[in-house]
């Protein structure tokens, strides 16, 4: 057979295997970042009178600040936090999480109770959230949880969470070398525009910036979204290839939920120094900051190594006294064992693993409860 | 025109179309419009300029060749014109903001209350590989290596052939010019050849390349005051992969599209990191700007006459034996890896760089005499073992922001003391290492594996169409303009 024709056929026959792969093995659009969690575990955020009184990232910030307004309670705290905050574990018809629980049992006092979480945060982008939600809209107490697991985390994350400090030209107004540093992080990060987010389109042609072709590539691409199911799948399909990956690197290398994760000295020091930020600054403001350690499950051997995971507590603790108004929390045991759940494996061995982060509604319950009895121990504090 | 878009793929099926069906002269013009058409999806504003550098060289090669060869000074005045005119554009637009802040900090130094003002000035692109390939040109006429040509459009579309323009390679008038005048005979082959070629390129720029990107900015924007040396190595292997990956896609997504119209644009990589040599490496990787280099400055730094018409191929020079001083060679040597170093990019980093390869290289020259001893015996996998990690670290000061962030990198290595911790993600090390075991396996295959197979027809199609299905998949699911080829930059 001419050698040419072969090369034909063989680029014809794999073009069609690749589209039928595509089709029919990532057509399933379930949300790649639900994949890491177990399917039972959920995301869970309320709205009260259409207003939200948490919400993700910073999505929505807009309603969840006229909510407020609205609100015009005489006292407001805020609640800061990672996934732990935003999911409930088996959720249920009637289910809440923690920051709902307090919003209800607190707002008939005249205090209103809201949060802005982000999954995985690290300090440094608590930082950030902080100073812009406390300068914006005046709180008189910040519940912190510091999670150990986050503090392997570094930077601020240039996936749009942050964008609505883009769109309004926010930046934080101290002249210290860290804010300074925080803004430039900032300043670097890339403004999506809120059309198409959910698509991620406009983040995918950043290197076109302000050049002729970001016109037409935009057109092209929405006309391929338009016209086409893969092109606008794409985010999550590729969402599904680096699980899959994930997976592989956790069945090759026996990696699982309970694997122990080692301190990161670096992005462990980066996160404490923004703590430290956080502190000051509330100082400054005349805050009521309450750090607590956030419950995790520990009916089982936990992912941490125990030494380097007591002396983060005692720095925290320590942290905690030197400044006034803050107040430490050490909640890991808080909730129990049969609160907690399973998520999806990670590995191929198709094997549900240990949930450390995510709880059930009882587990949000009680939490919320022993928020709501620091919030009137402290209350009253000069 | 960025190569990882959807409007790229448009504007290359309009392209290879027109030039098959076109007849003979206005295909010359669609070639010399194209590529207009392609910068100017960047910046409309800089056409001027490129055009400018291009028809100014065009007449001067006229000028050149108008003159009697005896009168050698008279045509050295219309070379010279061309080279203030190219490099001053280069020099305004590459290195005025660097001289600047130098100065400034000079200033600042002595106590000297002067700052001179920045300017904002926007780098052009492409403009260091235009300005190269339109400077050899005149240069080759002035020695009497090419005729002048007498069709601007025909020497302007040389200049904006499209698949080269912005990121090379960096091709020579000798190449190129007789290519697009006269089509060859149509063969579906080159298109398949052509466009599989691309696939090839964009899998190694979308896939590899963009996701090693984020990883890298991670740990050169990190504070590298916590790193072991082991970290630095990992940032030296990661990076020079992410290099290598982002540089060879574009080489292959340019002969990929020369391919399609039938027009043959010279290798500009052949795997460098299986180098026995640093003088090996020059010779594998960016061999178009490699062999520029040795032509147009090092050879005449020496001395020596360039009497070989190089097509740009490094293999067609031969390398006879220089009649020229140890002390000599070694200062063309030193001068010219300078100048490369700063072609680069306008920072002292750069310099460093290329200081580096020339002190590898002039080592090496010394050191000779024991590659000499083993002859031919001399084993291949311990010139590699020294050339591969030497080469991988030069690419610390490639990234690094500044001077004071390379030696403090630099000196990690040379530290024991900082080989007993790691302070980076575990994952890092994972992919960087990965990295490797698939980079070697895939030249292991390549040049071991391949051939046996090709032998058997069906076998060969079937692992060809299980590469290609894959490469297919993972290009559609990664292509998007996130992120711009790291030699834009120069």
């Amino acid at each position: 057979m001419n050698k040419d024709l072969v090369k034909l056929l063989v680029l014809v026959v794999s073009f069609l295997f690749a589209m039928f792969i595509i089709q029919h093995y990532f057509s399933d659009k379930t949300r790649f970042e639900n994949l890491a969690l177990n399917e039972e575990t959920k995301e869970y955020l309320p709205i009260k009178d259409n207003f939200p009184i948490h919400i993700l990232k910073l999505e929505n910030f807009n309603k969840f600040h006229k909510g407020i307004i609205n609100r015009n309670l005489n006292e407001r705290i805020l609640f800061l936090g990672n996934s732990q905050t935003h999911s409930i574990n088996q959720l249920k018809p009637g289910d809440k999480n923690y920051v709902e629980y307090a919003f209800d049992s607190l707002s008939k006092m005249g205090t209103d109770a809201v949060c802005v979480s982000m999954p995985n945060i690290n300090l440094q982008e608590t930082y950030l959230a902080y100073k812009f939600l406390s300068d914006t809209i005046g709180f008189q107490q910040i519940y912190i949880p510091v999670f150990y697991d986050d503090l392997r985390e570094d930077g601020i994350r240039d996936d749009g969470s942050f964008n609505h400090l883009k769109e309004i030209g926010y930046s934080i107004k101290l002249q210290d070398a860290f804010s300074n540093k925080i803004n430039k992080i900032l300043d670097g990060l890339k403004q999506t525009s809120t059309l198409n987010q959910g698509s991620g389109n406009n983040q995918d042609i950043k290197a076109l910036n302000e050049t002729t072709q970001e016109v037409v590539e935009e057109y092209f691409n929405n006309q391929l979204i338009e016209h086409t199911e893969v092109w606008d799948n794409r985010a999550e399909i590729r969402g599904r290839l680096f699980f899959e990956l994930y997976k592989l690197r956790n069945s090759l290398f026996n990696i699982n939920a309970q694997t122990k994760r080692k301190k990161i000295k670096s992005r462990y020091d980066a996160n404490i120094l923004a703590l430290i930020n956080i502190l000051e600054d509330g100082q400054r403001k005349n805050l009521k900051i309450i750090l607590y350690i956030p419950p995790i499950r520990k009916d089982v051997e936990f992912p941490y190594v125990k030494e380097e995971y007591n002396n983060f507590k005692k720095e925290i603790k320590s942290l905690a006294k030197k400044y006034n108004k803050v107040y430490y929390e050490d909640l890991d045991s808080l909730v129990a064992g049969k609160y907690w759940g399973f998520k999806s494996s990670t590995t191929f061995n198709g094997k549900a693993e240990y949930d450390f982060m995510h709880f059930q509604n009882q587990g949000h319950r009680i939490l919320s409860d022993t928020l709501i009895g620091i919030y009137h121990k402290i209350k009253n504090d000069i | 025109m960025i190569f990882n878009s959807v409007t790229f793929g448009v504007f290359l099926a309009i392209s290879v179309l027109l030039y098959w069906i076109l007849p003979n002269r206005l295909r010359i013009w669609y070639v010399f419009l194209s590529g207009l058409v392609f910068y100017g999806f960047w910046k409309v504003e800089f056409i001027p300029l490129m055009l400018f550098t291009a028809f100014l060289d065009y007449f001067v090669a006229l000028k050149i060749e108008s003159i009697d060869p005896s009168l050698k000074s008279k045509r050295f005045k219309w070379l010279l014109l061309s080279f203030i005119a190219n490099f001053g554009l280069l020099i305004y637009f590459k290195y005025l903001l660097f001289f600047t802040n130098n100065l400034n900090d000079l200033f600042l130094f002595i106590g000297w209350e002067v700052n001179i003002p920045l300017m904002k000035i926007i780098l052009p692109l492409g403009i260091s590989f235009y300005t190269f390939e339109s400077v050899c040109y005149t240069v080759d006429v002035y020695r009497g290596h090419l005729k002048a040509n007498k069709d601007w459009v025909l020497y302007g579309s040389f200049i904006t052939f499209f698949p080269k323009l912005i990121a090379g390679p960096i091709l020579r008038a000798s190449e190129i010019l007789d290519q697009i005048k006269t089509r060859v005979d149509f063969k579906y082959s080159y298109l398949v050849d052509g466009f599989i070629r691309i696939l090839f390129g964009l899998c190694l720029k979308v896939v590899l390349a963009d996701n090693i990107s984020p990883l890298v900015d991670e740990i050169y924007t990190g504070n590298y005051s916590y790193y072991s040396a082991i970290d630095v190595w990992t940032m030296a292997f990661l990076f020079g992969f992410q290099i290598y990956f982002d540089f060879a896609a574009y080489s292959h997504i340019a002969i990929g599209c020369g391919k399609m119209l039938g027009i043959n644009i010279s290798e500009n990589f052949n795997y460098p990191y299986i180098a026995t040599s640093f003088k090996d490496f020059w010779k594998r990787w960016h061999i178009s700007l490699s062999s520029w280099i040795r032509d147009y400055l090092y050879l005449p730094l020496t001395g020596k006459k360039v009497m070989e018409k190089s097509s740009g191929n490094v293999k067609d020079i031969n390398e006879v034996d220089f009649e020229v001083s140890t002390s000599k060679k070694n200062r063309a040597l030193f001068i010219t890896w300078s100048i490369m170093g700063l072609w680069h990019g306008a920072n002292w980093t750069f310099l460093v760089w290329g200081l580096y390869h020339a002190t590898l290289i002039y080592f090496e020259r010394k050191f000779v005499f024991i590659r000499n001893l083993f002859g031919k015996k001399y084993p291949a996998i311990l010139g590699w073992g020294v050339t591969f990690p030497l080469a991988m670290l030069s690419w610390i000061p490639f990234r690094a922001q500044n001077l004071s962030e390379t030696f403090s990198l630099y000196s990690k290595v040379v530290n024991p003391g900082c080989y007993n911790f790691i302070s980076l993600r575990e994952n890092i090390y994972l992919i960087t290492f990965l990295i490797l075991i698939l980079f070697l396996f895939n030249y292991f295959y390549t040049f071991k594996i391949e051939s046996i197979i090709k032998k058997y027809i069906i076998l060969d199609s079937v692992i060809n169409i299980f590469k290609l299905t894959v490469v297919i998949i993972l290009t559609i699911t990664f292509l998007r303009p996130i992120s711009q080829f790291i030699y834009f930059q120069f």
